[in-house]
C-alpha cells in the first residue's frame, strides 16, 4: 500500500518510548481511579479534573513563582490529596446508601467546578509552560540507537513503582486487607471493626494524590490547558476498564497498550484526532468484550437505587390552570422584551428540547447520556450542510436531520444494551469526544462543504409567515417546544412510560413479564436522540450558522447537570432547564462575574442539590404543591362494581407501615 | 397428551459449581407440581433456565412440545410462561395497579408513535387494560392499594402482587419461586387458599419451588426433590415425606439413620418446618 511505503519505520522505536511513557502516566491516573472505585464503588469522573487542578498548582509554584519543580510536585500531591479528601468527606460520604449513579453525578459536578475554576485562575486556552521535573536530555538505550529522555525514563519508573507499590500494599499489609474488605462488603467490614470511613477517606486521598502525580507528569506531553487535562480521565477509564476496574496489573498493561495505540497512528497520520479515535474504539471494544450483563461487576454497580415515590394521582383542574397561565405568560412576556432577549428566549426553548431529551432517557429509563449535544450536532450539521451548502429548503433538511439523529442514537444505544448505568456514562463520553475531536473536527466535513466547516443559512417561513423576526421565531420555537412536551408527557403516562420505568426498576422482572428490553431501550435512545437532533436543527436556523464549537462534550455535561438540578423526571422541568442554561450566563454578564463562571455555579449547585433534594427542584415544588392541593383518589369509582369477586379468606392487610424514602 | 413442560437432562454450571447436573422432569397439564430441596439445590437456577433469565444451559427444555432454547425471556413470556421471584422483583416505583398493567402493556402491539400522539386507539386500549388489571387487583384483594407504590407495600402483599402480575400474562404455566418465604403462618394459609383459587379460576399449571415443605405438602399433587443439582426423589407428598434419601438431603446422614440427631447438616426444615 502506498501509505505504508511512505512511512518512515525508523520512527518506530522512538514512538514506542513516547507511547510507553504516556502509558505510564495513564497507568498512574487509572490506578487512582481503580483504588477509589474498588473501595467506594464510585467511578470518579473528576479524576482528570483533580489531576489537572493539581498540575496547575505545580505550575503556579514552580513556573510562575519560580520554586524548583520538585517543590511544585510535592505541593501538587498534597493539594490533590486534599481535594480528594474534600470530595469524599463532604460530598460522597453524605450519599451513603444512594445509587452509584447519584455519586457519579456529584463527581461530574466536581469536574465542572474544578475545570471552570482552573480556567478562571489560569486561563482556559492560553499556552502554559509545562512543569519539567527532569531534564529532557537522555541516554542511548543499551544495545540500540534509541534515545530515551531522562524525563521519559523517570516517568516510566515512577509509574511502574507506584503501580506495583499500590498492588503490594493492597495484598500484603493489614491496611490493604481492610481496603479489600471494605471493597467487598462495607457493612460486613464495619461489623468486624474496620473504620470504613477512614478507609474510604484514605483511598480517595491516595487515589487523588496519584492523579496529581499523573497530572504533573503529563503536562509536557499534551496541551497543558484545563480542558485537555480533564479529558485524560477517559484514557484512565479505558485503562481501568481493561483491568476490569479491579486488577491493578491488568490496568497497567491496559494503560501501556493505550499509550502505544494512541501514539503509533501519529507515524501515519497528521490528523490530531486519530489518537482520540483510537481511544474511542478501545473503549467500545473493551466494554463490548469484557462486560456482559450478569457479570458480577455489573451487578454490583446496578445494586442500590434511589427510591423516589411516584406521585400518586394528580390534580387536573389545578394543573390545567397553571399550564394555561404559563403558556399565556410565555406568549406575552417576550413582547415586552427587546429582540435580543426574544432571541435568547427562543434559544432557551430549543435548549429546553435537549433537556427534554434527557427526561426521556434518564428520567424514564434511568440511562445517562453525556453525548446529547453530539446528537444535536447531527441535526445541526445535516441542516447546515443541506440548506447552507446544497441549497435545500429547510423543512426536508430538518426532517432528515432528525432521522439521522435517531439513527445515530439507536447505534449508540446498541452497545448500551449490555451496559448498566456507569459504563454507559463512559461510553457516551467517549462518543462525545469522538464527535468533538474527530467527526466535527475541521477538515472532516470538507468534502460536503467544499472546504469550509461553517455554513450560513437563513430562516424559513411557516404558512407564509417569515420567521426572520425575533418574536416570530420565538413563537415558532414555543409551538415546537409545547408539542414536544405534550408528546413526552403523553409518552410518560401511557404504556411506553410504564414500560420504560419498569425497565429502570427491574430488567429481569420486565423481561419475564414479556417486555422486549432491546426494542424498548433502543426506542428510548431513538426518541431521545431525535429530540436532541430536532433541537440541533432549530439551533442551526436560529443562530444562522453552524460550526463545531457549539456542540462540545462540556455542553453535554452541563446540560445533564442542569437537567438533574431542575428534575430529570419531570416533563415540566425542561422549560426551566433551558431558561437556566441560556439566561444564566446572560445574567452573569450583569454581575461582577463573567459568563465563564457559569459551569462553576452549575457544578456547585449540582453537588449541593444531589445531596439535599435528589429529586430535583421542580418535582420538589410539585410535591409541596400537591400537599397544598391534595389530588382526588383515582380508585373509588372503579371500586363500586368489581368485575371479579375478591378471593375469599384473604385478609386485606393493615395500612402499609414501611415507607422507604 | 404430551406434558406441558419437559426438562431433558438440563445442566448448568457457574465456574466450577454444578448448579444443575442432568435434571429431567415432566410437568403434566393442569397439575400442581412441587420442586423442593435444601438451599443451594438448584431450584431457582432451574426456574431461571425455564424462563430464559439464564441463557446457556445444556440439555433441552420443551414447552408444549417446543424447544425453548434460543428464545429470549420476553418471547417465553409471550408463550404464556409467567413467574414470581424469590427475592421479590416488583417495579417498586410503579403503583400496584401499574405493576399489573405492565404485562398487558408488554403484550399489546401498540407502538411508541401512538403513545406520543395519544391517539384514540391508545386511550381505548389503555381503558381496557386498566379494567382487566383492576379485576386482577380485586382477585388478589389489593383493591385498596391501587395507587400505592409497590415498594411501599408490606412483604406479604408484595408477594401477592407478584402473583397478580404473573396472572395478568394469562399464563398457562405459572412458576412460583418460594412464594411462602418470609410469610408467617396466617399469611401462608392465605397464600395456600389464593393458589387454590388461582388454579380453579385461571386453569393454570403450577410449578412451585420451596424448601419449606409445609406449603408444598398442602397444595402439590406430586413432588420432585432436588439436591446438589440432581433429582433424588419423585412422588406424591406422603411418599416424599418418608423417603430416607430426602430426609438425608435435608437433615444429614445421621438423621436418616437415627432420629434425634443434634446436628442438621444443612439448613432447611422438613415436616411442617418453619419458614427460612
Amino acid at each position: 500500500m502506498g501509505i505504508l511505503a511512505s512511512v518512515n519505520w525508523g520512527l518506530l522505536p522512538g514512538y514506542t518510548v513516547i507511547g510507553i511513557t504516556l502509558g505510564g502516566i495513564y497507568a498512574l491516573a487509572a490506578i487512582g481511579l481503580v483504588l477509589i472505585y474498588r473501595v467506594s464503588g464510585v467511578l470518579n469522573f473528576a479524576q482528570g479534573a483533580v489531576s489537572m487542578f493539581s498540575a496547575f498548582i505545580a505550575y503556579q509554584i514552580s513556573t510562575v513563582m519560580g520554586y524548583p519543580a520538585i517543590v511544585g510536585l510535592l505541593v501538587a500531591i498534597v493539594a490533590g490529596g486534599a481535594i480528594g479528601y474534600v470530595i469524599e468527606r463532604f460530598t460522597i460520604r453524605p450519599l451513603a446508601g444512594r445509587s452509584a449513579l447519584n455519586k457519579v453525578v456529584v463527581t461530574i459536578g466536581w469536574l465542572l467546578v474544578l475545570q471552570t475554576a482552573a480556567g478562571l485562575i489560569w486561563g482556559q486556552t492560553a499556552y502554559h509552560r509545562p512543569v519539567q521535573l527532569v531534564s529532557i536530555h537522555g541516554f542511548t538505550f543499551p544495545g540500540t540507537s534509541v534515545v530515551v529522555g531522562w524525563d521519559e525514563f523517570t516517568t516510566i519508573v515512577v509509574a511502574l513503582g507506584l503501580a506495583f507499590g499500590t498492588a503490594a500494599v493492597l495484598r500484603w499489609t493489614t491496611f490493604g486487607t481492610s481496603i479489600r474488605a471494605v471493597a467487598d462488603d462495607p457493612d460486613a467490614a464495619r461489623l468486624w471493626g474496620i473504620d470504613v470511613n477512614r478507609v474510604m477517606a484514605v483511598s480517595w486521598v491516595a487515589g487523588s494524590a496519584m492523579g496529581a502525580i499523573a497530572g504533573v507528569l503529563i503536562t509536557p506531553r499534551i496541551n497543558f490547558d484545563p480542558i485537555s487535562l480533564t479529558i485524560v480521565v477517559i484514557d484512565a477509564f479505558t485503562a481501568a476498564l481493561i483491568g476490569r476496574l479491579t486488577s491493578l496489573p491488568w490496568t497497567v498493561v491496559g494503560a501501556m497498550f493505550l499509550g502505544l495505540a494512541e501514539t503509533y497512528p501519529r507515524i501515519f497520520s497528521s490528523n490530531a484526532g486519530a489518537g482520540d479515535a483510537v481511544t474511542f474504539a478501545l473503549v467500545l471494544l473493551t466494554l463490548a468484550i469484557l462486560f456482559r450483563p450478569g457479570t458480577r461487576l455489573v451487578q454490583r454497580i446496578s445494586a442500590g437505587r434511589d427510591y423516589v415515590p411516584v406521585p400518586a394521582g394528580d390534580n387536573p383542574p389545578v394543573r390545567r390552570v397553571i399550564v394555561a397561565t404559563a403558556i399565556g405568560l410565555a406568549v406575552v412576556i417576550p413582547l415586552l422584551l427587546s429582540s435580543y432577549y426574544q432571541s435568547l428566549a427562543a434559544y432557551s426553548l430549543i435548549v429546553g428540547l435537549i433537556v427534554l431529551s434527557l427526561v426521556v432517557l434518564t428520567g424514564l429509563v434511568g440511562q445517562v447520556s453525556f453525548c446529547q449535544y453530539s446528537f444535536a450536532a447531527i441535526g445541526a450539521f445535516t441542516v447546515g450542510s443541506l440548506v447552507g451548502g446544497h441549497g435545500w429548503s429547510f423543512w426536508p433538511a430538518l426532517l432528515l436531520g432528525v432521522i439521522f439523529s435517531i439513527g445515530v442514537g439507536v447505534l449508540v444505544g446498541i452497545p448500551a444494551l449490555r451496559l448498566s448505568g456507569l459504563f454507559l456514562a463512559i461510553l457516551t463520553i467517549a462518543v462525545a469526544l469522538f464527535f468533538d475531536h474527530f467527526l466535527l473536527a475541521p477538515g472532516t466535513w470538507d468534502s460536503f462543504s467544499g472546504g469550509i466547516s461553517s455554513w450560513t443559512l437563513g430562516r424559513p417561513s411557516v404558512l407564509g409567515i417569515s420567521l426572520a423576526g425575533a418574536y416570530a421565531f420565538y413563537l415558532f420555537t414555543l409551538g415546537v417546544f409545547l408539542a414536544a412536551v405534550l408528546a413526552v408527557w403523553n409518552l410518560s403516562r401511557s404504556k411506553t412510560g410504564r414500560v420504560l420505568r419498569a425497565i429502570r426498576n427491574s430488567e429481569t422482572a420486565a423481561a419475564t413479564a414479556g417486555v422486549n428490553l432491546t426494542a424498548w431501550k433502543l426506542a428510548a435512545f431513538g426518541v431521545s436522540a431525535g429530540l436532541a437532533g430536532l433541537a440541533g436543527g432549530l439551533l442551526a436556523t436560529g443562530i444562522g450558522s453552524v460550526s463545531a464549537g457549539a456542540f462540545t462534550v462540556q455542553q453535554s455535561l452541563t446540560v445533564v447537570a442542569i437537567a438533574i438540578v431542575v428534575g430529570v423526571r419531570s416533563v415540566g422541568a425542561a422549560a426551566l432547564g433551558g431558561i437556566v442554561l441560556i439566561f444564566g450566563p446572560e445574567l452573569l454578564t450583569h454581575t461582577p462575574l463573567s459568563t465563564l463562571w457559569f459551569p462553576l455555579i452549575v457544578g456547585s449547585i449540582l453537588i449541593l442539590q444531589v445531596i439535599v433534594t435528589p429529586q430535583g427542584v421542580v418535582p420538589d415544588w410539585q410535591e409541596r404543591f400537591r400537599k397544598r392541593f391534595p389530588p382526588e383518589p383515582r380508585f373509588p369509582r372503579a371500586r363500586e362494581r368489581p368485575a371479579v369477586a375478591p378471593t375469599p379468606g384473604l385478609a386485606t392487610a393493615e395500612a402499609p407501615t414501611v415507607v422507604k424514602v | 397428551m404430551a406434558p406441558l413442560l419437559q426438562a431433558d437432562t438440563v445442566s448448568m454450571s457457574f465456574g466450577g459449581v454444578h448448579a444443575l447436573s442432568g435434571v429431567s422432569f415432566e410437568l403434566r397439564r393442569g397439575e400442581t407440581l412441587g420442586l423442593i430441596g435444601p438451599n443451594g439445590a438448584g431450584k431457582t437456577t432451574m426456574f431461571n433456565c425455564i424462563t430464559g433469565v439464564l441463557p446457556g444451559y445444556r440439555g433441552h427444555i420443551y414447552y408444549d412440545g417446543r424447544d425453548l432454547r434460543n428464545l429470549k425471556p420476553h418471547r417465553r413470556a409471550r408463550l404464556k410462561i409467567a413467574r414470581t421471584f424469590q427475592n421479590l422483583e416488583l417495579f417498586d416505583e410503579l403503583s400496584a395497579l401499574d405493576n399489573l398493567l405492565l404485562p398487558l402493556d408488554a403484550l399489546s402491539q401498540r407502538g411508541v408513535i401512538g403513545d406520543l400522539l395519544r391517539l384514540p386507539t391508545t386511550v381505548f386500549e389503555e381503558r381496557k387494560a386498566q379494567e382487566k388489571a383492576r379485576s386482577i387487583l380485586h382477585f388478589i384483594n389489593l383493591g385498596d392499594y391501587a395507587d400505592t407504590p409497590a415498594g411501599d407495600l408490606p412483604v406479604g402483599l408484595q408477594r401477592r402482587l407478584e402473583i397478580g402480575r404473573a396472572l395478568c400474562l394469562e399464563p398457562r404455566l405459572l412458576l412460583l419461586d418460594e412464594p411462602g418465604a418470609g410469610l408467617d403462618a396466617r399469611e401462608t394459609a392465605e397464600l395456600a387458599r389464593l393458589l387454590a383459587s388461582v388454579r380453579t379460576r385461571f386453569k393454570v399449571t403450577l410449578l412451585v419451588v420451596d424448601h419449606d415443605m409445609a406449603l408444598i405438602m398442602r397444595i402439590c399433587s406430586r413432588i420432585y426433590v432436588l439436591d446438589y443439582g440432581r433429582i433424588i426423589a419423585e412422588g406424591p407428598p406422603q411418599q416424599i415425606r418418608d423417603d430416607p434419601r430426602v430426609v438425608r438431603a435435608y437433615l444429614g446422614e445421621a438423621a436418616a439413620t437415627s432420629v434425634g440427631s443434634t446436628e442438621p447438616a444443612r439448613s432447611g426444615a422438613l415436616v411442617g418446618g418453619g419458614a427460612s
